[in-house]
């Protein structure tokens, strides 16, 4: 059952094969727990995320289209989850939560760095840490959009499917993240001078 | 986890965050969920892995669609029937009368109500009538059907 297709294992999910999924909850467990993980920067609640994801599915697995892919479905839920989470914390370390395109660009857009890194990086020990905050201080529609293609390797068509954008927002969104990262990495001494 | 394109399309950013370590989900996660999950089969019949795209929800909910579209099939036979039925009777005839004289018709309506009802084809009229209402009815359902399966994507 391992090598069944998501289209597969959902047929069986709904016969009450428990197994599929447990195959369902192995194949896409851990890329959840990191997309929500990055984007709240807090391993419990993307925990409680991704169970609530799944249990999701297997309590409304009638509901999803035969040719819609359970993999954007999985992280719009957990998405929505992280935006509930996000919304109930009342954080002010975002900018903005509206997940309309903003053609206007955010203020910190004004802070973006389009000079490349070095690209002979030393390691650094801190250098997860600093990634990981890096992404958590993305306005929150950056945030999702390089959370899923960092952390969950979606490709833009995907991010599109998750989000409700079109393939070319969801490029335009991540690019404009670029400078943000560019210019907070620099500012935590990924420099030349590393 | 490396972003998806060619090392080519790879800029400094997508190489520096291509270090960024996937992170375990916690020891007993899989546990809990199976643990969480209700019991028994979920309250639908199985979907079919259908490629016309039938989803679950709507093989087993009413079928709506196809309910308005036998009532508008009723509807327009019976609309031909009632047309023709009506124009046989001479019940026409009588509905001409009270629109060019109506006020002779307010002044005794039973003169002329009385032989419209005897020529009136009842029956169809209330199959019609029946066609009409399940007609509106299933493509109402039918419309409010399909948004609340796109709603509970979310």
């Amino acid at each position: 059952m391992a090598d069944q297709s998501d289209q597969q294992l959902m047929v069986r999910i709904q016969q009450g094969d428990r197994r599929a999924i447990e195959y369902v909850i192995d194949r896409y467990q851990r890329a959840l727990y990191n997309f929500a993980y990055r984007f709240l920067n807090d391993g419990d609640a993307a925990a409680d995320i991704v169970q609530h994801t799944f249990i999701q599915l297997f309590t409304h697995i009638q509901d999803l289209r035969a040719d819609e892919g359970l993999k954007p479905w999985l992280f719009r839920v957990a998405r929505h989850r992280c935006l509930d989470e996000i919304r109930r914390q009342r954080t002010t370390a975002f900018s903005q939560l509206a997940t309309d395109d903003d053609e206007g660009g955010s203020p910190l857009d004004y802070y973006a760095d389009p000079t490349p890194l070095p690209d002979d990086l030393a390691e650094r020990e801190d250098l997860q840490q600093i990634l990981a905050e890096a992404i958590a201080s993305l306005p929150a529609k950056y945030r999702e959009v390089v959370a899923l293609r960092y952390t969950a390797d979606l490709s833009f068509a995907e991010i599109g499917a998750v989000l409700g954008i079109p393939e070319a927002t969801a490029k335009t969104q991540f690019h404009r993240a670029k400078p943000l990262l560019r210019a907070f990495l620099r500012a935590r001494g990924i420099t030349q001078s590393v | 986890m490396r972003p998806r394109g060619s090392s080519d399309e790879r800029d400094d950013v997508d190489r520096l965050f291509a270090r960024l370590q996937s992170v375990a989900p916690p020891a007993d996660l899989k546990a809990n969920i199976l643990r969480a999950l209700p019991t028994g089969v979920p309250a639908q019949p199985p979907m079919q892995a259908a490629p016309t795209g039938q989803t679950g929800a709507a093989a087993n909910a009413i079928p709506w669609r196809w309910i308005a579209l036998g009532a508008g099939v009723v509807l327009a036979c019976m609309s031909l029937r009632l047309g023709s039925l009506l124009d046989d009777s001479g019940a026409f005839s009588v509905l001409s009368q009270i629109f060019s004289d109506f006020g002779s018709f307010m002044a005794a309506p039973g003169d002329y109500l009385t032989p419209l009802a005897s020529e009136l084809p009842w029956f169809d009229i209330i199959i019609a009538l029946a066609a009409l209402v399940t007609f509106w009815v299933s493509s109402s359902a039918s419309v409010d059907q399909a948004q609340g399966s796109r709603s509970r994507q979310r």
